[in-house]
């Protein structure tokens, strides 16, 4: 009787341990769910906020900022233009993104439009066709659209891949259907020379490309010799000086410092630390 | 948890956990730097600190290793919770011990662009934003490991998950970019990650009626959905991936487009881990 009593009392303390076992893991993942959702909520939200105002530009030349020159420009433009970013979610380009709208908050003449290149291939198909291009997830351009005709600027187009080791540059629009006209003229403005190699620095250039496009896509009239009147920021040139005053002796003395001294300093502190303190 | 701080602090430089840990990311930048900015002679310090951020992939997990793994080996942490402390004290403390630790290589990286400056122009800007970024995507990955850390006793065993675990953090971008973008890849995609979470409440709880109901309120609505509406699901799973991809955001960050929503982001991802991480003392404490 008394084995039984026994029995049913720690079958009795195991099911209240096994259900206080469940109260409190189903508390947890309550309590950790929620903050979960809290940190999501305030993350999207954040998203909301259009990148031109939480975003900052931190490259010492700018690349990701219109400068004066464009900006007076795109205040007085006084026709209407369209920027369409075809891109998938996937392949999105923050950069390109902030940039985009960094235009629209500019000029109340530029609107912006997303559309995917697989989704929304039948809006697309006016702008692509007769050109040797297939749209797919990995497909992404730019499309700028006015009153008299559009464009489409690809994403080699806007930036200015430079390689070092060959001093040669990287073609920029040497893809032939860079330029597309409504009226089915064709125009190529960037002439770039096209090596082989490997590219091992990317400079961002949408700038030059963007307003140069717009200029274009409003002119009523494309004058045959047409080039951009605006001066534009300047090619990164590889004649630039990077750290001209660095010899190969100043550079051998400080990888000694950065790779030996400092890294040997830190260990001899941490030994006599530990030192002193087997010695107590 | 002022105390609880000191005491780990002391502890990682006295038993060379800490200096190691500074040696290792000084000796990683340092090898960077001469790479890119004393033999290419990059004005940038951008590329050094990208390069630089592989290193946390070994260095974390070994520092965090012991964080919380170490009290549950050695019964300390039943002392911690007779204390009149509360347990986000201890977790807190313990968290700004290894980012104390882990802030001294961050500072003494502060001069390398002034160093450099000497020589020709360094891009200032860019530079110290990524470091900033750096730092961001350290205390970050920290609050990971501490928390893998508390769900072991073994420092072997948190080393070994934590290091695994960063790897693939690390090549998440390169996996988002193979991943299939069809809507049936990020269906079972989904439903995996809800098989996961019903696994999660069952260890939580130990009630394998909990999970089973947990797993149809997940599931059954996503088949429903899915076969309803299975366009929805098209490039779902890698878009998610890459929207919680640390070092995609770190890479934003680093290539001069400095954007608070990133920052917003890795902060959060650290407030998360360490929230999860008292929860998991809660846990022990409350059992």
């Amino acid at each position: 009787m008394d084995n039984q009593n026994v029995s049913v009392e720690s079958r009795e303390a195991l099911r209240r341990r096994r259900a206080k076992t469940t109260k409190n893991g189903l508390y947890i993942f309550a309590v950790s769910a929620v903050v979960l959702a809290v940190i999501i909520v305030v993350n999207l939200l954040v998203g909301l906020i259009p990148s031109h105002i939480t975003a900052f530009d931190t490259t010492t030349q700018k690349y990701y900022t219109a400068d004066p020159e464009t900006k007076q420009y795109l205040s007085n433009l006084d026709q209407d233009v369209t920027i369409i970013w075809v891109c998938s979610e996937s392949m999105d380009d923050p950069t390109i993104t902030y940039f985009l709208q960094e235009y629209a908050a500019l000029s109340p003449k530029i609107s912006l439009k997303r559309l995917d290149p697989v989704d929304d291939s039948a809006k697309l198909k006016p702008y692509i066709e007769g050109l040797d291009t297939e749209l797919t997830e990995d497909t992404c351009f730019l499309i700028v659209e006015s009153a008299y005709r559009h464009q489409l600027l690809l994403l080699t187009d806007l930036y200015f891949i430079q390689n070092e080791l060959i001093d040669q540059y990287y073609g920029l629009g040497a893809l032939p259907y860079t330029y597309v006209l409504s009226n089915e003229q064709y125009y190529q403005i960037f002439t770039y020379a096209e090596t082989a190699g490997t590219a091992s620095r990317y400079y961002f250039y949408a700038e030059n490309v963007l307003t140069k496009a717009i200029e274009y896509m409003t002119m009523e009239n494309i004058p045959e010799d047409f080039t951009s009147s605006r001066a534009m920021v300047e090619e990164p040139s590889l004649s630039e000086p990077l750290l001209p005053h660095m010899t190969l002796t100043h550079a051998l003395i400080w990888a000694a410092i950065f790779v030996i001294l400092i890294p040997t300093a830190t260990i001899i502190i941490g030994l006599v630390t530990w030192i002193k303190r087997k010695r107590r | 948890m002022l105390a609880i701080f000191k005491r780990e602090f002391k502890s990682y430089m006295r038993n060379m956990t800490g200096p190691i840990f500074i040696l290792f990311l000084l000796l990683f930048t340092g090898v960077c730097a001469t790479i890119f900015n004393l033999l290419l002679q990059y004005s940038s310090f951008s590329y050094t600190i990208e390069y630089t951020s592989i290193a946390f992939l070994i260095i974390i997990p070994i520092i965090t290793m012991r964080s919380l793994s170490e009290d549950k080996t050695n019964k300390t942490d039943y002392l911690l919770f007779s204390l009149p402390i509360k347990t986000s004290s201890i977790v807190l403390g313990k968290f700004f011990a290894i980012v104390a630790v882990f802030s001294i290589p961050m500072i003494v990286m502060l001069f390398y662009p002034f160093v450099l400056s000497a020589y020709g122009h360094m891009y200032y800007g860019a530079g110290y934003s990524a470091m900033f970024a750096l730092y961001l995507l350290g205390l970050a990955l920290i609050a990971i490991c501490m928390f893998i850390s508390s769900f072991t006793e073994s420092q072997v065993i948190s080393a070994v998950v934590s290091l695994g675990f960063m790897v693939f953090l690390w090549v998440l971008p390169f996996l988002i970019a193979i991943l299939p973008d069809s809507a049936l890849v990020s269906f079972i995609c989904i439903i995996v990650c809800e098989g996961l979470i019903s696994l999660l409440i069952w260890l939580l709880t130990k009630n394998p009626n909990v999970a089973m109901i947990a797993a149809c309120i997940l599931v059954i609505p996503t088949c429903a959905i899915y076969f309803f509406k299975s366009v929805w699901f098209k490039n779902l799973f890698p878009t998610i991936l890459e929207k919680l991809s640390l070092y995609s955001r770190f890479s934003n960050l680093n290539s001069g487009y400095f954007d608070i929503k990133d920052i917003i982001y890795l902060l959060s991802v650290t407030v998360f881990f360490l929230f999860l991480c008292v929860q998991s003392l809660e846990k022990r404490r409350l059992n």
